[in-house]
This record gives C-alpha cells, sequence and structure tokens, in this order.
C-alpha cells in the first residue's frame, strides 16, 4: 500500500503546487496566457540567387544568420542554404568575409560558420525535399530539418521574386502553391508546432498569398507589383551588400538578447515606407495567437533546455537546504535571471548551461519534494 | 575471442597508446612566398572495427569511417593553382582545385562497395559542409594504377572508387568543421595560427584529410605572400599561439629557410631545418624571421621530374581534341601511368590517339607499354589510363579527338554558359624498383564549351505554338458556329 499513498501524495502535491502556490501565479506571469507551448527552434535560412552581383542576398541569409544564432539556435538547428559563395569568390576583395554594410563593420562569415546547403545543391527540389523530410536516404543530419510538432520553425527567403514565385540560381522557380503545399505536408506530418515565413524580394507578399495551413504566421518585404530595394553598397565590394527590408529588420533584432519579450508587433508596428522603401506586409490570419503576445524570441531564438540538478530535487543530505525561500524570492529571482542571461555565445550549447533553469522545474521540483515527504510521513 | 580479452582487460592501455601529433613547417620558396604546412597526426594504435572508445581521435569520423567499411580514405579540398616549377613537388600530393576523394572501401562485392561509397560520401558531405554528395556515378571511377594503398590494407576484399569535384568552392565552412575535428580545435597549439581570412586569401590553400589503418592525418597547406621581406608568425597569419596543446604528444613547429636570423633561437635544428618545440616555448609564442641585407633565401624544392600540360583545341563547340604534353626532365626513361577522367558528355575517340616525341614527326606507339580503358556508359565517366615510357629529356605529345554531347534542357546546371570544369589529369610517375614511392603530379582543370541552347527559347517556342494554335482553334470555331443571316437592306 505504501506505493499507492504515495502516488497520492504526489499527486496532492503537485497540484497544491501547480494551482495554489505562489510559484505556479509567478510561473504563469512569466510564461503568460499566449505563451508558445514549443519546446524548440529550428530555421531555415535560404539565399536563393547565383552570382557575384547578388551578394547582398548571400549577405541578407548571413545577416540573418548570425542573428538566430546569437539569439540562442545552435548551429545543429540551423539549416543554411547559399547558392553561391560569396565568401571566397575570387571577386571578393576580402576572401573569406562577407558584410552587409558599408563601412565593413562587421564580418558576418566570422570564423565559425556552417553553410549545409551550398553552390548547385540549393535547388527548389532540395528546398521542398527538406521541409517535407522526403530527403533521399543517406542525407547527412546537417542537411535534415529534424523538427517535430513541438518545433516553432523559422523560413527566412531571399532571392529575385515576381508575382506568385522566387527565383532560384536564376534558373527555375518555387511557386507560392509549391511552398504552401510544401508547408500543408509538413503541418500532415506534424513537423511543425508554428510557423514563420519572411520573405525578402520583389514582389515579395505573393509568396505568402497561397497558404492556408493552420499556426502560419508570415511577413514579407514588398507587396505584389512592388520592388524590393538594396539599401547600400559598399566602394570596395564593389556591389550593393544588403536589401532595404532585411537590413531594417536585422537592425531592430540587434536590439534584442536573449530574453527579451519584444513582440511580433513591435517589429510590424515599426514598418515604415521610408525606411524599407516599399510596403512591407504581414499575413496573420493563419495564426492563432494574438501578434502583441507572440515573442520574437518565440522564432528567432532557442529554446532554453530546463536542466533539474539534483540538489532541487532533495536527493541526499541536500535535501534539507531547499526549502520556501526559493519560493518566496522567485520573481525576483527571475527578474535577476533575465539580466544575468548572457547576451550572446557564440557556441550555444543549452544543454550545458544551467542558466536555461526555468521556473517550471522550480514548480516540478518542489512539488516532487513534496511528495517524497508526504509518502515518508504516511508510508511509515 | 580469447585474444581479445586481455587486450579489453587493459582498456588504459589501449588509450594511452592514442596520441596527437602536430607539426607546423613554413618553408621560404624561391619567389618569396612562404609554403605553410600544418599537420595534425593522431594514431589510434589499432584499427577503428575494435571498441570506439577514443580519447582524441574524433568519434563522429571514426564512427562515418567504420560504419561505411573506409580502409582507407584521401580527401582533399583545394583552391588555387599550385606550381609545380616554381613551389617544387607539394607536402601533399592532391593539388588539384575542388574537392578530391578517394577511398578503399572493405566490401565483398561490387554492390556492397557501391553501397558503402554512396553512404561514406554523404557523411563525409554533413561532416565536412561540402558538396561531397555529388561524387556521384556521373563522377565515380575506379582507376587500376594511380590509386595504389599507401599501406597495406587489413584482411578482406577492398574496392577502389575515386572522384573529383573540380568547381568545389574551399571556405570558412569546410575550415570550421575541419578545426572542430582537432582535439584543442583552434584555441591552443599550432591550429591557433589557422586563420580563415589568411588561409583564403592564400594564393594556393588546401585542406586534406587522410585515414590509413588506425591513423587520421589532418593537414592544411597554404602558400602565403609575407607582406615584407622580414616577417613574423603575426604579419603573416595574423595569428599568435597563446597556449600549447596540452594533449599534444609532440608540437613542433619548423623553419626551412636557409641564411635567415630567427628570434627567439629555434632549440634544435634538423636537416637544415629550424625547430621549436611548443611543450617549451614560452606564450604568447611568436617568431620573427629576418633577413640579413642583400642575401636572398629561399629554399629550393624538388621539382616533379616529370610535368604535365594540358589543353583543349579546337574552337567549335560540338567537335574538339585534347592536347596533353609530359615533359621528361630526367637522363632516362620514366615510366608513368596517366589518368584522364572525362564526364560521360565528352566521348574520346580512342582511334585517334597519336603520340610523339619532340617535334618529331613519326608516331610513336611503342612508347605505349599499357592501356586500360573503360568507355562511358551515361552517366559513368570515361577512364584511360595509359602506361607511357617517356625517353630521357623529352617531350611527349599525345592528342586525342573529342566530341560534346548534346543534352537535353534539363541536364544544364544553372551556369550552363559558364562551362563544365573536367576532372584534372593525373600523372602517376611509377617507381623504379618497388622500395620508392610513387609520385602523382596533377594537371590543371579544363573548362569544356559545351553546345548550349537559348534557355528562354523553349518558353518563346511554347508561346508561338499556343497563340498558333488557340488563334487556329479559334477562327474554326467561329467559322463553323457562326450564323450567317442576310439582312434585309
Amino acid at each position: 500500500m505504501r506505493l499507492p499513498k504515495a502516488l497520492i501524495a504526489l499527486s496532492l502535491a503537485l497540484a497544491s503546487a501547480a494551482y495554489d502556490g505562489p510559484a505556479a501565479s509567478a510561473a504563469e506571469d512569466f510564461f503568460g496566457p499566449h505563451a508558445s507551448n514549443h519546446t524548440n527552434n529550428w530555421a531555415v535560412l535560404v539565399c536563393s540567387s547565383r552570382y557575384w552581383f547578388n551578394y547582398r542576398h548571400m549577405a541578407n541569409a548571413l545577416g540573418m544568420y548570425r542573428t538566430v544564432k546569437r539569439l540562442g539556435i545552435p548551429d545543429s538547428n540551423i539549416i543554411l542554404m547559399l547558392a553561391d559563395d560569396a565568401a571566397c569568390n575570387a571577386r571578393n576583395p576580402y576572401p573569406g568575409a562577407v558584410y552587409a554594410n558599408a563601412g565593413r563593420g562587421l564580418d558576418l562569415y566570422g570564423d565559425n560558420i556552417e553553410v549545409d546547403y551550398r553552390g548547385y545543391e540549393v535547388t527548389v527540389e532540395a528546398f521542398i525535399r527538406l521541409l517535407t523530410g522526403r530527403v533521399p536516404p543517406g542525407t547527412p543530419r546537417s542537411k535534415r530539418l529534424l523538427t517535430d510538432d513541438r518545433s516553432n520553425v523559422f523560413v527566412y527567403l531571399t532571392g529575385h521574386g515576381g508575382n506568385d514565385f522566387l527565383k532560384f540560381q536564376d534558373n527555375e522557380e518555387i511557386s507560392a502553391f509549391d511552398l504552401a503545399d510544401a508547408v500543408e505536408t509538413m503541418w500532415q506530418k506534424k513537423r511543425y508546432n508554428e510557423l514563420f515565413l519572411m520573405v525578402d524580394s520583389c514582389q515579395a507578399t505573393s509568396l505568402y498569398s497561397k497558404f492556408y495551413s493552420p499556426n502560419i504566421l508570415a511577413t514579407a518585404s514588398s507587396q505584389v507589383g512592388e520592388n524590393s530595394y538594396s539599401y547600400e553598397r559598399d566602394a570596395d565590394i564593389g556591389v550593393f551588400v544588403i536589401d532595404s527590408y532585411t537590413h531594417f529588420v536585422l537592425e531592430f533584432l540587434e536590439q534584442m538578447n536573449k530574453t527579451s519579450h519584444a513582440t511580433m508587433q513591435d517589429l510590424f508596428s515599426k514598418y515604415n515606407f521610408k525606411q524599407i522603401k516599399s510596403n512591407a506586409g504581414v499575413r496573420s490570419d493563419l495564426f492563432p495567437r494574438p501578434l502583441d503576445a507572440t515573442r520574437l524570441t518565440d522564432f528567432f531564438g532557442g529554446v532554453a533546455q530546463a536542466e533539474v540538478v539534483d540538489a532541487a530535487l532533495g536527493l541526499g543530505d541536500g535535501g534539507s537546504t531547499l526549502s520556501a525561500p526559493n519560493v518566496a524570492q522567485d520573481t525576483a529571482w527571475n527578474e535577476h535571471h533575465e539580466e544575468q542571461e548572457p547576451a550572446a555565445e557564440d557556441e550555444a550549447d543549452p544543454e550545458l548551461r544551467p542558466e536555461g533553469f526555468r521556473m517550471g522545474s522550480v514548480v516540478v521540483g518542489l512539488a516532487a519534494l513534496a511528495g517524497l515527504l508526504g509518502s515518508a510521513v504516511w508510508g511509515v | 575471442m580469447k585474444w581479445l580479452i586481455p587486450v579489453c582487460l587493459f582498456g588504459a592501455a589501449c588509450a594511452a597508446a592514442e596520441r596527437f601529433d602536430e607539426r607546423l613547417v613554413l618553408t621560404a620558396l624561391p619567389d618569396g612566398n612562404v609554403l605553410g604546412h600544418w599537420t595534425f597526426t593522431t594514431t589510434l594504435g589499432h584499427d577503428l572495427s575494435h571498441a570506439q572508445h577514443y580519447t582524441l581521435f574524433p568519434l563522429g569520423l571514426g564512427q562515418t569511417l567504420n560504419v561505411h567499411g573506409a580502409s582507407e580514405l584521401h580527401l582533399a579540398l583545394n583552391a588555387g593553382q599550385w606550381d609545380y616549377k616554381l613551389w617544387g613537388s607539394p607536402p601533399e600530393p592532391s593539388v588539384a582545385s575542388g574537392a578530391e576523394l578517394w577511398t578503399w572501401i572493405r566490401a565483398s562485392n561490387t554492390t556492397q562497395a557501391d553501397e558503402r561509397w554512396v553512404g561514406l560520401r554523404n557523411a563525409l558531405a554533413g561532416v565536412f559542409c561540402a558538396s561531397l554528395g555529388s561524387l556521384d556515378d556521373q563522377r565515380t571511377t575506379t582507376p587500376a594504377l594511380s590509386f595504389k594503398p599507401s599501406v597495406q590494407l587489413p584482411l578482406g576484399k577492398h574496392q577502389l572508387r575515386h572522384a573529383t569535384l573540380p568547381a568545389e568552392h574551399v571556405c570558412t565552412e569546410n575550415l570550421t568543421p575541419f578545426i572542430k575535428l582537432l582535439p584543442c580545435k583552434a584555441s591552443a597549439g599550432l591550429a591557433a595560427l589557422l586563420n580563415p581570412h589568411v588561409l583564403f586569401s592564400a594564393p594556393f590553400h588546401g585542406l586534406s584529410v587522410h585515414y590509413t589503418h588506425g591513423v587520421l592525418k589532418l593537414a592544411v597547406q597554404a602558400v602565403f605572400t609575407p607582406p615584407r621581406q622580414d616577417w613574423s608568425l603575426n604579419t603573416l597569419l595574423d595569428r599568435s599561439i597563446a597556449a600549447a596543446c596540452t594533449v599534444a604528444s609532440s608540437s613542433i613547429l619548423s623553419f626551412v629557410a636557409a641564411g635567415t636570423q630567427l628570434d627567439p633561437q629555434p632549440s634544435t635544428e634538423v636537416n637544415g631545418a629550424l625547430q621549436y618545440d611548443l611543450a617549451s616555448a614560452t606564450f604568447p609564442f611568436e617568431v620573427t624571421v629576418r633577413h640579413p641585407v642583400n642575401t636572398i633565401s629561399s629554399h629550393r624544392r624538388t621539382s616533379p621530374s616529370v610535368s604535365l600540360r594540358r589543353t583543349m583545341t579546337g574552337s567549335a563547340q560540338y567537335a574538339g581534341g585534347l592536347l596533353v604534353q609530359l615533359e621528361n626532365a630526367r637522363n632516362e626513361t620514366v615510366r608513368v601511368s596517366y589518368l584522364e577522367t572525362l564526364p560521360w558528355f565528352v566521348t574520346l575517340y580512342l582511334h585517334t590517339l597519336e603520340i610523339r616525341v619532340n617535334d618529331d614527326p613519326r608516331r610513336r606507339i611503342d612508347l605505349l607499354e599499357r592501356l586500360s580503358y573503360v568507355p562511358p556508359r551515361a552517366p559513368a565517366p570515361t577512364t584511360l589510363e595509359p602506361i607511357l615510357r617517356l625517353p630521357p629529356l623529352s617531350r611527349v605529345t599525345m592528342r586525342f579527338q573529342l566530341e560534346r554531347a548534346f543534352m537535353l534542357y534539363t541536364q544544364f546546371p544553372p551556369d550552363a554558359q559558364r562551362g563544365w570544369d573536367l576532372p584534372p589529369a593525373i600523372l602517376t610517375v611509377l617507381p623504379a624498383s618497388t622500395s620508392t614511392h610513387s609520385e602523382r603530379v596533377y594537371g590543371k582543370t579544363l573548362l569544356a564549351d559545351l553546345p548550349t541552347p537559348d534557355f528562354s527559347m523553349p518558353y518563346n517556342v511554347a508561346l508561338m505554338t499556343l497563340m498558333l494554335c488557340g488563334y487556329w482553334f479559334s477562327e474554326v470555331f467561329r467559322i463553323i458556329t457562326r450564323k450567317f443571316v442576310v439582312e434585309p437592306a
């Protein structure tokens, strides 16, 4: 009879801890009523243009790569597709470097980069196979989108587009219908929880116009019939280095860090013709959550893994040291914790970082402790 | 199995047998450039098929090689042209621009070998962020003579697979995973000097991976142009070494530059090379190389005795020729095997083969000792591998006639106007006796210009045809359905 009693005690403790305790309300405040329930983040960043004069498209995708990496998505969860090699191109006066501003302030290629699909490998077929998971047998892990129904997927596309299509390699096109069907296949195969599409091309909004699957948020640089323009050129590189829309988004994201509470609405409401030089669009009719409750880090950032340390479970002698003060101070800890979060890490390895400790683990840890105590009292 | 037990009982001893050695040789070249050659050797002490408890050997690569049965593997990723005349024989023989992969696969039959080859190239593509997955049937060959195993292969049947990807770029995304295979990464030891920005600006640079029987050698070779005549590690490579890699059994930095003054003083001199042992160095480690006034110091490296030149002839897109010139600089007859790999869409006519010596108009087919030829069966390429005897101090010219295929619209790559990169020709100098090692010389990659259509034409044709069909249909429809009525005046 000892075991059922212990179980009852545990469930009672769980229930009381989860619904009544101060920790529970703190946790609820922290996550919010419209919090995303994803457990992992993926990013698919595609530059679909070949040739040196499309340097800016490479820089767009690499700028986005740097940002999502900075905000906590590890390289293993980023699929970077670059249709040409700008960094080691014979025409690049700065080999091994790609810059996205005229002063060449920040090298986007850096010392640590993993390009998963490059050159001729970047095709419409490869992209659709990647999304839908129908890759040829023997495809290495780095070339697969290993998402599940708890994955938030960020898809960024840049290249030359037109009404209802985006050109790949200046040779073939993906149509808005293909993309919508690929995403529907993803949904049916439970390959995403929420999907966020961002497109920087001419007539970019046409690319998301055919979507019909749930939980999709989409934004794009220009309306149908409208061009998307580049931002600036560098005299030494000799070509335009970034597009206006991506430059605007990256500038905005540059102010964010991993713990930012900024929402999609914050980004979208900043859209203006003067800076972007085109009318950027947003499509949110398929997206269930309010945009002002959808954090940018739900898509641009990585989920910090909950790491439950042994001490919190009260195993061994350390058990007595755990008590109520943790719970009483949780809100304060929470705020403190956010300030402490490192802003940028190159080698993001969430499993090794105890900073990823969230309120949820405190609740579970305390509940388990209460359960153990309960079973000890009643079981004897 | 009994003999295995004592081996596994002393697992600690097995682990201790694993060792990592690193070495960097900087050589002053006659043209003022500096050749840098890094080698990182991990010795496992036993074969990969034993227990996979590695301490220093990279686990990801070890498992990949083991699963796909690669008993010997050589991968090279290069950019630039190696100048054999000026720079001598390269320390790593594979210098063809682009990617080259060759491996001896343990397999009982060809089907199994092919399966393992597919798995291996895809896995390596994932490990090194390179398009090695494209080394498909169009590019894979099994040359009979040029690629012998460099050490005795383990027991069991083995098959060779060789493939090149001449248009492959080499960049930071290849160096990043390469560095991640090293026990100290780039944070300590000689790998700290691998600065991608400097490395990829070098006129020639290449990464290579060699695996032979429990020994993994990762190598980088590059020809750097020093900014001034007097240089230091920092001015040449824009990096200095902050700490020694403590797990390295040996960590040697060696300078081959006669008549130069080095600061600090090197610890030893071995065969004219001035060496520093990083284990006993002070950090941050920096060496300055000074040249006394009016001395040009360089180390003349031995060039291969045979050189190779290959050109495409003919101006037509459809037909053309291939001209191969082999020059023997030695005062004795040299036996060489020449390997020509041509994709299926470039057809070589063997009956047009002409061999001549110097300017002598006579045909010298007698110089051809043996010929191995695999005709193209699309998508498999042609493999032509003659063994030739080159007379002393002579230039032997081989000519072939070629025909280039008309390809289907969908078979063209996105940048079809650029042309196709043909795989490099490889010349192997066959050793006079079995004791000496054979030497390989790589030719330049060629660009084949194929008949290329105007890619907008199919759209024009389709639109025109549809327009005419539509017009014809509407006219017929109008005539047969219209009711003609005479209106009363």
